[in-house]
């Protein structure tokens, strides 16, 4: 390995602290395109390094993005998304339309086996879909988000490679829905008994390019590459995934060489791992909203223009150069997907000024108390962060009062009693697509703490989940995005920026997504 | 004796009582764990629906009420996240914990006897001062830093010990994983006892008995390590017990920065994940064995110095 200078040491030993427990808590990652087949045949080892270990790797339980990034690899997907305009791509499905309104009739590829020998076909397409609604899998519990998401009415097979899906009301973000869900075989998924539950929680058996070899619980998970893919054939032989909640120990077990890819690097870390020598840094702005909601059925927080000082009183490229390294940018739209977002956003100026004018326009009084929460190491530099806007807030005459909490209180307790104090930090990951982010500040959200009410917003909203039409869509966009940005619940931050160690002799690039996949990776000879 | 173990063994129900009771209260305090199940496209009505479905709508007291009728039946629970049994959860991960902890401890005695004992005779001497200072430094490094400090030293500057993990299950490959988390763990003990030797052979040392001895011609070595130390020994061993099932707990942030697959980092993850019934369960498991290993120290006692005896 290359040597490690004092004050790299120190930086690492020093950083280390608040980057493991946001490691501990980090959001999430699905393939980049298809590339072509390597003649010579997949070889080496790759190790990965997660912040934590999965719980389960049934489709149906798993909830954390290292669940997701080894599915990802043992199933398929039932779509791709770009990893540059994020958009839905074929995957093992090849194929779509819209038959009506309510009819999305989807075509799988041909001549694809499942690791057990099965085919991919339609009847395990079906068998997979209204497994994935159900409210119950064996008994046990599970939210059936993807039932209420595409409006699920139904699943019938048309042929041996053909099957629909029928909705209750127009399901416009079905193809971003199916990007995140595994085909299964009913072979291996049909059988709900505990026996089998438990044995597929911890065997997976999909279809991917991926086969699972052996999982030693919080140690590594091990698969290897299929000879038998259906698609291009994965270039590594095989992968290893590793939890290793301390950042320091995943910083120095990359630097020596014992792993590839390690996550969750924290700003303040990234110079170590690069003068290293043998690890480089992929960093990409990612899709979880950072933001400071705002309590808009509290005193003076009602009134719009309040918010809106609030969100003018942010100096963020002071916090972006003195807290994020230069790393960051301050939030445009809460819209991610590139080809979706309104052309003429921008974010909030810093404008403190105007920020009090605007209180006092409000009859804000001076000293006006607010109490702020924050997480600690639930993202990155969250309460520094904070911190700083609390500082930015006392700035235009308001007093401050910032309660800091661990993640566990935090979400368990003020989020899921949806009682927050006045002001509260929080982040959400992206689904990518418009509408569901919209669905973040819309009043039916299950999260939404800012009991903000907006009846143009609703309109718009309940207009755009009705929509196929993508130019009206677009449309609609925009405009719920103007009264979002005009009338703000939020105090818009960032966009959270993902980054990742990664050793000089792989080829691979991080996704905007918080999806490791390995598909197109290759070891440099 | 026969007595006095079953009644020692009787007055262990009342702790695990009071103890699961209190991380059933705490826990509680902190919300139900439903928010942190599901993901966050999760409609009101679903929340609600698994909360109920999965009986968190109780009081805390009738969850502890549900939770202790299983467990007298040996049953506590399943992993809310891994859909595991607990006690399963907890078996898989107990001989990592027990590794590790033993060879702390093996670590902490094999240095604190010579070290205890050399201070103890050479008293204020050079090699007295150096090991008492060895032993203040070791005391107050944080496992965290130390932790770190050995990894970046011997497992990335030198490269002589692996980073973080357990090994692919070979003798010698799991050995070197197990050195530096052993000695970041055994460290803080190896201060306490050095110290706690010194003290108490000093103060054995200026006994009747001991100046017996050496009237009686025998050599300081023998009256050392065969008259004074046996009886140095007795407060060692109560130290050494207790410190055991501390350093069974206190493993948690040594698994951490290791990665080590044990029961600390088992219960740091069912802590951020509110994994209520892997949490209750591993603080169970872990204080019966606290108990269990005070009543062996306790017995030992008696072995070590005949005047105890149990009734």
């Amino acid at each position: 390995m290359g040597k490690l200078s004092r004050r790299e040491f120190l930086g690492l030993v020093g950083g280390s602290a608040v980057a493991s427990v946001a490691a501990a808590c980090a959001p999430a990652q699905a393939p980049s395109a298809p590339s072509a087949p390597t003649p010579s045949g997949p070889r080496g080892e790759v190790t990965i390094l997660q912040g934590v270990d999965a719980n389960t790797l049934d489709p149906d339980f798993r909830n954390s993005v290292p669940e997701f990034n080894i599915n990802a690899h043992i199933f398929d997907m039932f779509l791709w998304r770009d990893p540059k305009t994020l958009d839905p791509k074929p995957w093992i499905i090849s194929e779509w339309r819209n038959v009506d309104d309510l009819t999305w009739e989807f075509k799988l590829v041909r001549g694809a086996k499942f690791h057990d020998g099965t085919p991919v076909n339609a009847e395990a397409a079906k068998f997979s879909i209204e497994r994935h609604t159900k409210e119950r899998v064996g008994g046990k519990p599970i939210v059936p988000a993807l039932r209420r998401l595409i409006n699920f009415e139904k699943v019938e097979v048309v042929d041996e490679y053909t099957f629909r899906i029928k909705t209750t009301a127009p399901a416009a973000t079905i193809l971003d829905e199916l990007t995140s869900y595994e085909i299964m075989p009913p072979s291996v998924y049909a059988d709900e008994s505990a026996e089998n539950l438990a044995k597929v929680a911890a065997k997976p058996v999909g279809s991917g390019p991926y086969r699972f070899v052996e999982w030693v619980k919080d140690q590594r998970l091990v698969m290897e590459a299929n000879p038998d893919y259906w698609g291009p054939k994965p270039q590594i032989q095989r992968l290893i995934w590793k939890p290793v909640p301390e950042l320091s120990t995943r910083i120095l077990a990359l630097q020596r060489g014992e792993a590839d890819i390690i996550v969750n690097v924290a700003p303040d870390q990234m110079a170590n791992v690069e003068r290293s020598g043998n690890a480089r840094i992929c960093r990409i702005k990612g899709g979880r909203n950072i933001f400071v909601g705002i309590r808009t059925d509290r005193p003076y927080l009602s009134d719009k223009r309040v918010r809106q000082a609030l969100n003018y009183a942010v100096n963020f490229d002071a916090i972006n150069r003195a807290i994020l390294n230069g790393i960051g940018e301050r939030t445009r739209t809460i819209v991610t997907r590139p080809s979706e977002q309104p052309p003429n956003a921008k974010p909030y100026p810093y404008d403190p000024d105007k920020a009090r004018q605007l209180l006092k326009e409000a009859g804000v009084p001076e000293g006006f108390k607010v109490v702020m929460d924050s997480p600690n190491g639930r993202y990155i530099k969250d309460k520094e962060i904070a911190q700083a806007i609390a500082q930015d807030l006392q700035r235009i005459g308001l007093q401050v009062e910032l309660k800091v909490l661990d993640w566990a209180l935090y979400a368990g307790d003020m989020l899921a009693k949806r009682q927050p104090d006045d002001l509260f930090f929080l982040g959400l990951g992206s689904p990518f697509n418009a509408q569901s982010e919209f669905n973040y500040i819309h009043p039916d959200f299950s999260l939404n703490s800012t009991y903000w009410v907006n009846q143009e917003f609703i309109r718009l909203y309940d207009e755009l989940r009705r929509t196929l039409d993508r130019a009206k869509r677009q449309e609609l966009i925009n405009r719920l995005w103007e009264v979002a940005y005009d009338d703000p619940p939020w105090i818009y931050v960032w966009h959270q920026v993902d980054i990742y160690g990664v050793s000089n002799r792989l080829e691979w690039n991080c996704r905007p997504d918080e999806r490791i996949l390995l598909h197109e990776a290759r070891l440099r000879s | 004796m026969g007595v006095y173990i079953i009644r020692r063994l009787l007055q262990t129900i009342p702790v695990l009582l009071g103890v699961t009771a209190l991380v059933y209260f705490i826990l509680f305090q902190t919300g139900d764990p439903t928010f942190l199940m599901v993901s966050t496209d999760a409609s009101r009505e679903e929340v609600e629906r698994i909360r109920r479905e999965l009986g968190f709508d109780q009081p805390w007291y009738i969850q502890y009420l549900q939770f202790l009728g299983r467990a007298v039946r040996g049953d506590f629970g399943v992993s809310l996240r891994q859909g595991q049994p607990v006690f399963d959860l907890i078996l898989e991960r107990y001989p990592a914990t027990l590794e590790l902890t033993f060879a702390a401890m093996f670590i902490a005695l094999a240095l604190a006897l010579p070290l205890g004992v050399i201070s103890a005779t050479r008293r204020n001497s050079a090699v007295d001062n150096l090991a008492m200072a060895f032993a203040l430094v070791g005391q107050s490094t944080p496992v965290f830093f130390l932790g770190i400090m050995l990894l970046f030293v011997f497992g990335g500057l030198l490269g002589w010990f692996p980073i973080g993990g357990r090994g692919r299950g070979e003798p010698i490959d799991e050995l070197r994983h197990l050195v530096l988390p052993a000695i970041t763990l055994g460290t803080f003990s190896v201060a306490r006892n050095a110290r706690l030797v010194r003290s108490t052979l000093l103060e054995v040392l200026g006994q009747d008995y001991v100046r017996t001895a050496r009237a009686k011609g025998l050599t300081e070595r023998v009256v050392i390590w065969h008259h004074a130390l046996k009886n140095a020994l007795i407060p060692v061993v109560t130290v050494v017990g207790l410190e055991f099932g501390t350093l069974l707990g206190g493993a948690v942030i040594t698994e951490t920065v290791f990665a080590w697959p044990g029961v600390g980092s088992l219960v740091i993850k069912a802590i951020g994940q509110k994994d209520f019934p892997v949490v209750v369960g591993t603080v169970t498991i872990l204080s019966a064995s606290f108990v269990l290993i005070n009543l062996v120290v306790d017995l030992l006692y008696g072995y070590l110095d005949p005047r105890v005896r149990y009734r």
